[in-house]
């Protein structure tokens, strides 16, 4: 990658003054997951990803872990070979007994 | 308790015992992916069939029993959350908060911008293909893992669970601060983590 010219670095510069930091932004990439953002910040956010490719990705791919985990219970979850052994079984039976007795 | 009305005999299942067979697995795979602990996840399924028997009245045929059972399953996990957080404070962050610190540059005129080499790698042309994939989830379960045992707990909640940061904080009884702190870093490590152990790797096939 060859270095910007004099006005895109004048740009660069221009937007990262004004806009949050890529730490900054990275808190807010979380936060706007649990609630919308102010309409200002939301613009900041995206004025600073005109310059900042990473930025641009780590938003995206938060959401997308985001947008992707609810699957985890069931895939991870429910696919996996583990059970109850016939002990607890039994001994979960016994209980109920016991205490449907009571 | 046991001297229900004989008018309303659907409103009780035949044999209660008969849900350890139907439900039992499904409910110890419910809990355990989100205790990690096979002896705690058996005891909360014990405790969760002991409390439907009791309320097994207020059941009535309302709902499905295998969601019915979740319900309860579900309260017994997040009560043991909040005693656990109660006997051992939120230590286990710093942990997190440094390794990825270290990404951003430290001073100078872009203080805290990414460190190019360091910042998010471009993931695969088409997100969301092999998501699906037992490897994927494999790795996902792999660093969800990794992350700090509490950390994880509230990760499950909001992402997994889809429960809203307020109810969370009234759940656990932790400021709204400190949750986002935990879940902003937690979801930091973890894409981190499947960048590094699932995106990277991809990558590197044809």
């Amino acid at each position: 990658m060859k270095p910007p010219g004099p006005v895109k670095m004048w740009f660069i510069t221009w937007v990262w003054n004004h806009t949050p930091t890529c730490k900054e932004v990275t808190r807010l990439a979380s936060q706007r997951l649990d609630g919308p953002l102010p309409l200002m910040t939301r613009l900041r956010i995206r004025l600073h990803t005109t310059i900042c490719v990473w930025c641009q990705r780590y938003l995206e791919q938060v959401k997308l872990v985001h947008d992707t985990a609810p699957g985890y219970a069931d895939k991870v979850g429910q696919a996996s070979e583990k059970s109850l052994s016939a002990d607890a079984k039994a001994r979960m039976k016994r209980a109920m007994r016991d205490n449907d007795a009571q | 308790m046991q001297s229900p009305s004989a008018d309303s005999p659907p409103a009780r299942l035949a044999d209660p015992e008969a849900w350890v067979d139907e439900y039992g697995d499904y409910l110890f795979r419910y809990a355990l992916v989100r205790l990690r602990n096979e002896s705690l996840a058996e005891d909360l399924v014990q405790e969760t069939f002991l409390a439907a028997l009791k309320s097994d009245a207020a059941f009535a045929g309302r709902s499905a029993p295998k969601s019915w059972l979740v319900g309860i399953l579900k309260n017994k996990i997040v009560d043991h959350y909040r005693k656990a957080s109660r006997e051992t404070p939120f230590t286990d962050l710093e942990f997190l908060a440094d390794e990825q610190g270290e990404r951003f540059i430290p001073d100078g005129l872009f203080k805290d911008g990414w460190i190019h080499e360091l910042g998010p790698l471009e993931w695969s042309a088409a997100p969301g293909a092999g998501l699906d994939s037992e490897a994927f989830w494999k790795t996902f379960h792999e660093c969800s893992g990794k992350l700090p045992r509490k950390v994880a707990r509230v990760f499950l909640l909001r992402e997994v669970d889809d429960v809203s940061t307020e109810e969370i904080c009234a759940l656990l009884d932790i400021k709204p601060n400190h949750l986002w702190v935990m879940l902003h870093r937690a979801r930091m490590a973890l894409r981190a983590c499947l960048e590094a152990n699932w995106f990277a790797r991809q990558e590197g096939k044809p």
